[in-house]
């Protein structure tokens, strides 16, 4: 059965004048791990909000598990967990008794939920801090203990708004790692981040958004697909004359090229061996380099291509 | 002088919160002073009179009593008399029982009235007393063979003649600050205590958060100078208030202030100041502002009680006054009734009370100074963290 | 669902250790303060006492020393009169050792300083005897000497010409009503519990109301837990409030003191079932809406006589129907009608009754305010 897990179609949001969504339209399969990127402001967190009935939109319409989404949709709830970007824990609460809370706010049986919350614990690594509270952990260890409170019931849909922020590496791999083993587990994941290297690691279908709008959309290969930069290859090279530059710049599949004194940076399009070929014509000429590295193209190119800035610039 | 802007633009940023409870509370003010009525003190006797003869004689001892006493209409159910006895509102009721002009006329004094009875209170006991003497006189004047209607004339005129009573002024300057006006300053101790600190220690407590103090800890600025500017914020905060506060006292007041007037409005600047100085101690002292409530409440009640402003110093008892003169507020209120002509005004007496507020201020400041070094400096932020 | 919330809105109440003891320290706080100011001012204040007075006597009337005499003796005098010359009299006017300084001749005058009720007993025995003096000096106008004689005699027997009718078994101490009106402003505070209340369940106010309402639990269910949790932290403290009062201060709060604990309990539920409502109205940021709960609550037990005891009064002659629905006076008057009209309760059971119609009303607003509902921003 193709129905999709969430259906988003043609969703607008207003604040008076400023459109946070601008006729956004999603569709989710089970069984994904869909990412949301896009820069701080593109309308992912607003997104989510009006997936989850928290906030009203202007025009559109939300589905989920092929079931209009309202307010009072408590069957289709039951089977969403929610982890939100503010971490939201009772300070009163210990670690497990927060864990057991929100999990008994899905869960009535309580034999049943002391297993999911015991495995939840597990899950996330907090099996030390169970009696600690909030106020006594670190920020990755809060982090931690959000992502438990919202996947305790063992949700069908999983939807994480940027819950690696301000996160030490450590506790960020184990979120990831994580979310991948939920998702073999089962869940459908819905994932929004500015961090583009996360993205990349773990969703399977990811959406670009920019000033409320979907730009692009597809897998990563396909997403790197839809620009022209295929490769980009950067050498360490001193006294270059223009000369050898532009020889280089006339090879083929190559469409830009830079020369900063230091190194030459070569963007290539299509093709393959362009490396060779252009080691081959610094050899000719009897030019001496230093390192050599080559890249493929990142999902910030992808977004730097598609509007003109990068996902970094438009953070900061 | 950074900080001091910083502290003006959150200031700026909770208007609304300090707009609330200054205006809520200069609300109280006007009607604590509209209504000055200290426990137990009235100016005259309040009764109400239930005529139940009515007859001409019993009329016209309503109307003789109406003429001495402030009489308060009023409706004749029990429990309408019961509150108004218990509340205050009048001291005394009398009923005149029907009978009342046959006895009058036999001479007899007995069973001619009622009166419902609480306790005996002064006003009681003079209403008592002057209906007993009316019907003393009426007998006495029929027994001397006067007939009645001359008799009841003969005794409300005797009554009603006035004794020369003469008020003796000690203090002149006390015309200038009369006692109903000084009641708008008598209560500003607890008016500003409960406005100033509701409205300035949230503030307060955001300028001295944890990850902001860390912040300012880790800059080149001095902790005195940090904490110097934090009291000028304060205390320019304070002053507008205590301006709004002198103004609509200038407007209670009819104008511009005079003589003894002046010297009240020194004593409320001390008291501004003092509370500025309060604030930033409780501020620097309390760690959640869902407690600051309360402890504004205890503080400002506790104090205004034990010291005299919700009940006159005279009224208090030489315990309750020894524990109250470590109260600023004692010594605000002690000035505030000399300079009204409450109590006997003896100028080395005011000058004391001033300076010891001056010192109230100058020993809260050192407190504050300590406690904000203690608290906030490097490393007892680290072990608390 | 509900008993799994409730549990947790308690453990997290208790836990806030700050408002707790608080809540339980403030009353016990302005409660002792309240004992302490209040030590022996009843008696000194409203009840009557002996009122000093000189008396300058340059006109040497002995009849008047005779009366003097005579009204200074007895176990509650009415005057404790010292004699002086004109001089030393008004120095003890002026330091306040005496209330007044009577001067005799043709008839009594009077000096004093203000118009106290001290001064209003000084000028009523003036007037007394002047009035006495006249009686029998007309007596003797009309009908001679031996008129006047009749009227001496009169005057001379006991009058005694007025029933005293007792209203009330209760305690008459008008004092303990700042007792009643402090049980009625711990109760209001209760409200602080009850702007809690919707600060985690509300989306738009806090991270975790929006989990909340992400979750499947009804927010009915929700809230109702976190209200009855609520109620019954403040009864907690309500009921200590009253036991403290009424045992270590020894005030007597009238004659049916587990009445008096039924009547704080409710008054409890109405402080937080306003501040639920408070807190429900979505158009008010958190800070607002606490100065307003606080300023409000403060403002009603102004208006109940928290301050200035005759306030209540004020509004009864002004506003009658302000004190009917004023949360703060009605929990006082609920007391003082307990106290007072032991014998006829109808007047308490009304006050009962607007308390429960005040606590519905509220938390019914509260739930209609924040039903399940989508926000325009968060």
């Amino acid at each position: 059965m193709d129905t999709p897990v969430v259906k988003i179609d043609n969703l607008v949001k207003r604040y008076g004048e400023l459109i946070a969504l601008d006729h956004l339209s999603l569709e989710i399969k089970e069984g994904e791990v869909f990412g949301l990127l896009g820069p701080n402001g593109s309308g992912k967190t607003t997104t989510i909000n009006c997936l989850l009935s928290l906030l009203s939109f202007d025009k559109g319409s939300i589905s989920i598990f092929g079931k209009e989404m309202t307010p009072v949709s408590y069957d289709i709830k039951k089977d969403i967990g929610m982890i939100m970007q503010n971490v939201a824990v009772f300070d009163e609460l210990t670690v497990y008794e927060n864990i057991d809370y929100f999990c008994g706010l899905y869960i009535t049986d309580k034999t049943k939920r002391r297993t999911l919350v015991d495995e939840a614990v597990k899950f996330v690594g907090l099996e030390d801090f169970v009696k600690f509270y909030p106020k006594k952990l670190s920020g990755g260890l809060l982090r931690r203990l959000n992502i438990a409170c919202g996947i305790a019931h063992k949700p069908r849909l999983i939807i994480l708004d940027e819950p690696t922020v301000a996160v030490d590496p450590q506790s960020r791999n184990r979120i990831l790692e994580g979310i991948q083993e939920l998702n073999r587990e089962g869940a459908t994941v819905i994932y929004t981040s500015h961090y583009m290297e996360e993205v990349e690691q773990i969703c399977t279908r990811i959406a670009i958004m920019d000033k409320g709008k979907k730009i692009a959309e597809g897998t990563k290969d396909e997403l790197k697909r839809m620009i022209k930069n295929t490769e980009t290859v950067s050498i360490d090279v001193i006294g270059l004359e223009d000369e050898t530059v532009s020889a280089i710049a006339g090879l083929p599949h190559v469409y830009d090229c830079n020369y900063d004194g230091k190194k030459i940076t070569v963007y290539c399009s299509g093709g393959k061996h362009n490396l060779i070929r252009i080691l081959s014509e610094l050899q000719k000429r009897d030019i001496g380099f230093g390192r050599v590295y080559t890249e493929l193209p990142t999902l910030n190119d992808v977004f730097l291509e598609i509007t003109g800035t990068a996902l970094r610039d438009k953070e900061e | 002088m950074q900080v001091f802007k910083a502290f003006l633009k959150v200031l700026k940023k909770n208007s609304i919160t300090a707009i609330v409870f200054i205006g809520v509370f200069l609300l109280v003010a006007v009607m604590m002073s509209a209504n000055k009525a200290d426990v137990g003190v009235t100016v005259e006797v309040r009764m109400s009179v239930f005529d139940e003869d009515g007859t001409p004689e019993s009329e016209k001892l309503t109307e003789v009593l109406g003429k001495k006493f402030d009489i308060k209409d009023i409706r004749n159910d029990r429990e309408t008399i019961t509150d108004m006895l218990y509340y205050e509102s009048i001291g005394y009721a009398l009923v005149i029982n029907k009978g009342y002009s046959e006895k009058l006329a036999a001479g007899e004094t007995d069973g001619l009235f009622s009166a419902y009875h609480l306790h005996s209170s002064y006003e009681e006991v003079i209403a008592e007393q002057v209906v007993n003497d009316y019907a003393a006189a009426v007998s006495a004047y029929v027994s001397a063979g006067i007939p009645l209607s001359e008799a009841i004339d003969y005794a409300g005129n005797d009554l009603l003649t006035e004794t020369d009573v003469t008020i003796e002024r000690f203090d002149e300057g006390s015309k200038d600050y009369p006692s109903d006006f000084a009641a708008y300053f008598r209560y500003l101790p607890y008016i500003l205590i409960s406005a100033i600190l509701s409205a300035l220690c949230p503030v307060l407590m955001i300028m001295d958060r944890k990850d902001l103090r860390y912040r300012t800890n880790c800059s080149s600025i001095r902790q005195n100078s940090y904490t110097l500017q934090i009291f000028a914020g304060g205390a320019v905060f304070v002053l507008a208030v205590w301006l709004i506060f002198m103004g609509v006292g200038m407007y209670l007041y009819g104008g511009m202030f005079r003589g003894n007037a002046w010297t009240a409005v020194l004593n409320s600047a001390l008291f501004a100041l003092i509370t500025a100085v309060t604030a930033v101690l409780v501020a620097s002292s309390i760690s959640t502002q869902n407690i600051l409530t309360l402890i504004v409440q205890v503080l400002g009640l506790g104090s205004s009680f034990i010291c005299g402003i919700f009940v006159p110093q005279y009224a208090l008892s030489s315990g309750v006054l020894a524990v109250g003169r470590f109260f600023p507020a004692y010594w605000y209120v002690k000035l505030n009734d000399m300079l009204c002509g409450d109590t006997l005004y003896k100028s080395d007496e005011a000058a004391v009370c001033l300076l010891i507020e001056l010192g109230y201020a100058a020993a809260l400041l050192m407190i504050t100074l300590l406690i904000r070094k203690l608290r906030y400096s490097g490393a007892y932020m680290m072990s608390k963290a | 669902m509900f008993l799994h919330n409730f549990i947790y809105e308690l453990k997290t109440a208790i836990r806030t250790k700050d408002l707790v003891i608080w809540l339980i320290v403030f009353p016990i706080a302005l409660g002792a303060f309240f004992k302490v100011a209040f030590h022996g001012l009843y008696e000194k204040e409203t009840l009557f006492s002996t009122v000093d007075v000189a008396v300058v006597d340059e006109a040497d009337d002995s009849s008047f020393r005779a009366v003097a005499d005579n009204i200074t003796s007895g176990d509650e005098p009415l005057l404790n009169v010292s004699y002086a010359d004109r001089e030393k009299a008004m120095e003890l006017l002026k330091n306040g050792d005496v209330s007044g300084v009577i001067f005799t001749g043709n008839e009594l005058s009077l000096s004093v300083t203000g118009n106290g009720l001290d001064e209003e007993i000084l000028k009523t025995f003036v007037e007394q005897y002047n009035f006495r003096s006249r009686i029998i000096g007309k007596s003797a106008e009309c009908g001679g000497a031996e008129a006047a004689q009749k009227a001496a005699e009169a005057l001379t027997r006991e009058v005694t010409s007025v029933e005293r009718i007792p209203l009330t078994d209760g305690n008459t101490n008008n004092l303990i009503q700042y007792f009643y009106n402090l049980l009625g402003m711990v109760a209001m505070f209760g409200s602080t519990t009850g702007l809690h209340i919707t600060k985690v369940n509300q989306a738009n106010i806090s991270a975790l109301g929006a989990r909340k309402c992400c979750s499947p639990t009804p927010k009915s269910v929700s809230l109702a837990a976190s209200l009855t949790a609520s109620y019954l932290i403040q009864t907690v403290c309500m009921l200590l409030s009253v036991s403290f009062i009424a045992f270590i201060l020894r005030v007597d709060l009238g004659s049916s003191l587990s009445v008096v604990y039924f009547t704080s309990v409710l008054a409890g539920t109405v402080g937080v079932s306003l501040g639920f409502f408070l807190g429900s109205i979505g158009a008010l940021s958190e800070k607002a809406k606490e100065s307003i709960s606080v300023s409000v609550s403060l403002l009603l037990c102004f208006c109940s006589g928290l301050m200035i005891a005759n306030m209540r009064t004020v509004f009864d002659r002004k506003l009658p129907w302000f004190n009917r629905i004023n949360p703060a006076a009605v929990i006082s008057d609920s007391y003082y009608a307990l106290n007072i009209y032991s014998g006829d309760n109808s007047r308490y059971f009304r006050n009962i009754i607007t308390m429960a119609v005040i606590t519905v009303a509220f938390a019914l607003l509260g739930f209609a305010l924040t039903r399940r509902k989508k926000y325009a921003s968060l």
